[in-house]
């Protein structure tokens, strides 16, 4: 982990680098190739959402596509066919199946810490795959996942590259969530969705690291808008 | 904060507490002990004394550790006192034990002295808290009335909670698992795995359960558990997916003192908790828990195991009577259950716990062992019950056999009869009917009249949903399941199709006088041996890519069949046969491929798998599954499906009404797709024809072993080779007499006459006190696979190849 001081400093730039990102999209080509692609995940999902009872969510896609450097642009047709996908694409191919099942789904924007070692690995990973590594920034990684309603203004947030869905308690240490941003094209801020206890205001990032966590950053959105 | 408090509990003549078991004379007074763990404050107890038994701290631990570890960061001198019953249980050499008290395995102890010597034990002031669940039934039966210092709920209460139903928490907001017991007749045993599917879970009434998937797998969990649980009890659970959940309480004399909820993170192979994260009760279910706890007076711990869903719905598949192995992990997270549980027992008042920490692991650490008990010998390799004494080395299966063979009733409730019935229902009064004088065993008997009514409700079958969407419905008959003539016959007269795997059941049904266009191809070998046939078949389901496409070549020099497809293989269903469609270039090639189909033939997809052995609910999905593929094939290639043909493996008991039913909810999944779907083509082979065939067989030699009997019959695996995959009926007939008698389920066995160590025709079955080698034994539902699969094992003689 990183010092309360590296920590502040390294916020601020994740917030000036981040804050205007918006979740990747995968490209169609408008031919039979990328409907095939789309045709061939419905499919998938319908037959392997029975060996998942109970977790609701696509768990089978990081099984097929394991996570790892992917070179944007990405195609539907290609994204179906590379050996590995990053958590963008993971994301984008979660979020047609979820909505395909019927649901009602978000991108969503994630800002997570890790350790020195973990993004040290993760850079190399991409260098040399010759992929951006901008997605990382000291122990910090931007990250994409799905919000899903599961009822009323209630959601769960499903991270498609770690096979599980996010604990909102986890807001500190390795691996934790920081904050978080619901992608919605048209969103004024008014539309607050709730995760386990905690509002998220559509289309706003909003920090929701533990209370003092973050030495020096500002509660509240963190300066973290577009 | 936990508030500091010291008790003088010297123990000499004392007024013992109404409310408590706690001496009235002792006041608890406070005192500054801050206890170096920080989570909570310890508080001296002088001289309380506490007995805790179940101690093993292995892969399958039981609280011992834990309840210890508990008390002692709230009670930093209280004297605790380790119960277990063997040198093999690790948490004997545990350093919170002050002592260890450890008696000799459940098979040797007297229980009745037993129990009066932990009854002198019991003075004011000394309290037992069991981790071991039947030693808590037995402490409740023939104790804990006369001790109210052995902290166990009373007998009622521990029914109350007794599997699989745990009626005791009826109220709860958690669904309980469909169950069925074993005394139930196999029949019903096998129908309710048939209807929630495979894996299911065979249980003991207290604790082990095995997961088994298949119906001789749970033959042997079945004898397994009967050898444990002599008394019955045992019964099969369904499966449940989701989220590993446990709520842990504590309670005295009714009132619920605390409890906590915990999530599991990490879990063994076994399901036991590796880490987990502690959080509170829902006010709800509190409420609810603590009205079930105070209707049955509970004192103690427990545990209750959920399954949850994602959406918030849980499952509860058991209560345990004791409190969890886990229950420091609470502790850790600032909810102390089992000091709540000593304080009310002892009169003090609740102290407040500070968390610190809501997430806990568990590590393996090792310890030094005890001077005065050292290591038990190595088991010896091979030893035939190392496995069992390595799992549960406070011997708590010992215990269960002791409890079976005593007065104290483990749940008259459960109590398993023997000689339950091996199927519901009587001597069929066909079978009476047949002539049995002059049989020569073993023998094939055909039920001409089952066998008829078979294929005529076969012919005559309508279906609503398919007339209304003007989809025509196609019964094929499968010649691999039995391709006895009379059979095939039946099938030809009631306007059944033939479907046929290879051109020796081509030759066979074109003989019987079935015609080309009546006959459905399917299969890796459909078209071996090579044998010429001038008309078009019906229909050819290829069984991979490359079929597909040499049969496309072939096609430009003779003549198409009127359907041609492929089988798939849905993902999620393991089979070696079809088209691997979650392969995607594999999918992109099939769709290429039917694109290149002729505009004269019909395209067809073919499914099969046996419902009977993966379970109507799996086998439901899978063709919902298999019509979501049908329709992305509809999408990239451009042609409409025009005919599903579903294989058969359903069992006779699930034809035709289930198989319909699930129909109709695969087609119902899909309103808006498959709109081009003019033919669904069904092809049932044992659920006409199992039940059809009865195979006889005569004693051969009557045996008396160790207070069972065992018969020798002609039969064996040879004409038998199905015998393992699903129940049969089996009936005996007294030929002195012509009494007919169903076979029930008993000690008995009847092996084959096979030299073969496999060549056990049933175990655990109760044969007549007039056995003789002069009667008869008939196994039914013989008329499939067993028929078709019959080999000439034993018989001198060599099957020619070619």
């Amino acid at each position: 982990m990183t010092s309360e001081g590296e920590r502040s400093g390294t916020w601020g730039e994740a917030a000036q680098q981040w804050a205007g990102r918006t979740p990747v999209q995968l490209l169609d080509h408008g031919r039979p190739c990328c409907t095939a692609a789309r045709a061939w995940l419905r499919a998938m999902d319908w037959s392997l959402r029975a060996a998942e009872p109970g977790s609701g969510a696509p768990s089978w896609l990081v099984e097929v596509f394991p996570w790892g450097p992917t070179r944007w642009p990405l195609s539907w047709c290609e994204a179906v066919q590379s050996a590995k996908l990053d958590c963008g694409a993971l994301a984008a191919m979660a979020c047609y199946m979820l909505s395909a099942r019927g649901l009602r789904v978000w991108r969503t924007q994630l800002i997570q810490e890790f350790s020195e070692e973990a993004v040290t690995h993760w850079r190399s990973r991409w260098l040399t795959a010759s992929a951006p590594t901008d997605w990382i920034i000291g122990s910090l990684i931007y990250h994409e996942g799905v919000a899903v309603l599961s009822g009323g203004n209630e959601i769960g947030i499903w991270d498609p590259t770690h096979n599980c869905w996010l604990e909102s308690n986890h807001r500190g240490g390795y691996g934790s969530t920081l904050a978080i941003r619901l992608h919605a094209h048209k969103a004024n801020g008014e539309h607050v969705l709730h995760w386990a206890g905690v509002g998220l205001s559509l289309g706003e990032w909003q920090f929701i690291g533990r209370s003092g966590y973050h030495a020096g950053v500002p509660s509240g959105n963190l300066g973290l808008t577009e | 904060m936990r508030n500091a408090i010291a008790v003088s509990a010297g123990l000499g003549a004392h007024t013992l507490d109404t409310e408590t078991c706690w001496p009235a004379n002792l006041t608890p007074r406070k005192s500054g002990f801050p206890w170096s763990h920080g989570h909570t404050r310890g508080r001296r107890v002088d001289e309380v004394k506490i007995y805790i038994s179940g101690l093993h701290g292995g892969a399958n631990p039981s609280p011992g550790i834990g309840t210890a570890r508990s008390l002692r960061s709230a009670f930093p001198r209280a004297l605790l006192i380790g119960v277990d019953y063997s040198t093999r249980s690790t948490g004997i050499h545990w350093p919170d034990f002050d002592r260890i008290w450890l008696q000799r395995g459940w098979d040797e102890l007297d229980l009745v002295e037993y129990g009066q010597r932990i009854r002198d034990l019991m003075e004011p002031g000394v309290l037992w808290i069991s981790g071991l669940d039947l030693e808590t039934v037995w402490l409740a039966e023939t104790v804990a009335s006369a001790c109210p210092g052995v902290l166990v709920p009373p007998p009622d209460a521990v029914k109350s909670v007794a599997k699989p139903l745990v009626h005791g928490l009826a109220e709860l907001p958690f669904r309980r698992p469909n169950s069925i017991e074993l005394s139930g007749s196999e029949s019903e045993v096998y129908a309710f795995c048939r209807q929630h599917g495979w894996p299911v879970w065979v249980k003991g009434p207290y604790y082990e359960a095995r997961r088994v998937e298949t119906w001789s797998e749970l033959e042997k969990a079945r004898a397994g558990l009967s050898a444990i649980w002599t008394s019955g009890g045992i019964f099969v659970q369904e499966h449940i997916a989701g989220y590993e959940e446990s709520i842990a309480f504590s309670a005295y004399r009714g009132r619920l003192l605390a409890a906590v909820r915990m999530r599991k993170h990490e879990t063994t192979w076994d399901g036991k908790t590796w880490a987990g994260e502690v959080c509170e009760v829902d006010e709800e279910v509190r409420i609810l828990l603590a009205k079930a706890l105070a209707a049955v007076g509970w004192t103690g711990g427990g545990e209750i195991e959920l399954v949850m869903c994602r959406d918030g719905t849980g499952s509860m598949m058991e209560c345990n009577p004791r409190f969890p192995a886990w229950i420091y992990g609470a502790t850790l997270a600032g909810h102390n259950l089992v000091a709540a549980l000593v304080e009310a027992a002892a009169g003090l008042p609740p102290a407040n716990e500070e968390a610190s920490i809501d997430q806990f692991v568990r590590v393996v650490l090792e310890v030094p062992v005890r001077p005065e008990f050292p290591l038990a010998p190595p088991p010896q390799p091979g030893g035939y019950d190392s496995a069992e004494t390595h799992k549960h080395p406070s011997g708590m299966p010992l215990l269960a056999r002791r409890l079976g063979e005593c007065s104290v009733s483990v749940d008259p409730v459960l109590a398993e009869g023997r000689g339950a019935p091996l199927a519901s229902g009587l001597v069929p009064e066909d079978i009476r009917r047949l002539d049995m004088s002059n049989l020569r065993t073993p023998c094939c008997l055909f039920r001409a009249e089952a066998a008829a009514q078979a294929f005529s409700t076969a012919a005559g079958l309508r279906f609503e949903t398919f007339d209304s969407r003007g989809i025509a419905l196609t019964v094929a008959y499968s010649v691999k399941t039995n391709p006895d003539p009379r059979f095939l016959n039946l099938a030809l007269e009631a306007g059944l199709f033939a479907e046929a795997i290879s051109q020796y059941e081509v030759k066979k049904a074109l003989d019987m006088g079935f015609r080309c266009d009546q006959i459905i191809l399917n299969g890796p070998g459909k078209w071996w041996p090579e044998i010429h046939v001038s008309e078009p078949f019906y229909a050819v389901f290829c069984d991979s890519l490359k079929e597909l496409e040499l049969l496309l070549q072939r096609l430009q020099h003779v003549q198409p069949p009127r359907i041609l497809g492929v089988r798939l293989r849905p993902p999620g269903i393991t089979s070696r046969f079809g088209v691997a469609v979650e392969d995607y270039d594999v999918f992109l090639c099939l769709a290429a491929l039917i694109e290149a189909i002729p505009s004269s033939c019909r395209l067809g997809v073919h499914f099969h798998t046996a419902s009977s052995a993966i379970g109507v609910r799996k086998w439901s999905w899978a063709l919902q599954s298999v019509m979501a593929w049908c329709d992305a094939i509809e999408d990239v290639s451009g042609r409409c499906i025009d005919c599903v043909d579903v294989g058969g493996g359903w069992a006779p008991e699930d034809w035709p009404a289930v198989v319909m039913r699930e129909l109709d909810r695969g087609l119902a999944s899909f309103p808006s797709r498959l709109a081009g779907l003019k033919e669904v083509i069904l092809e049932p082979g044992k659920a006409l024809v199992q039940p059809a065939l009865v195979v006889v067989t005569g004693i051969l030699e009557v045996r008396a072993v160790g207070g069972c009997v065992e018969v020798v019959v002609d039969g064996s695996i040879a004409e038998l080779p199905d015998l393992g995959a699903y129940p049969h009926r089996i009936l005996y007939l007294e030929r002195a007499t012509g009494v007919w008698r169903v076979i029930n389920r008993g000690k008995d066995r009847i092996l084959g006459r096979l030299c073969m160590e496999n060549d056990t025709l049933a175990s655990a079955v109760q044969l007549p006190e007039s056995v003789s080698e002069e009667d008869i034994l008939l196994f039914c539902d013989s008329g499939a696979y067993d028929r078709s699969m019959a080999h000439d094992f034993g018989r001198g003689e060599v099957r020619h190849l070619g």
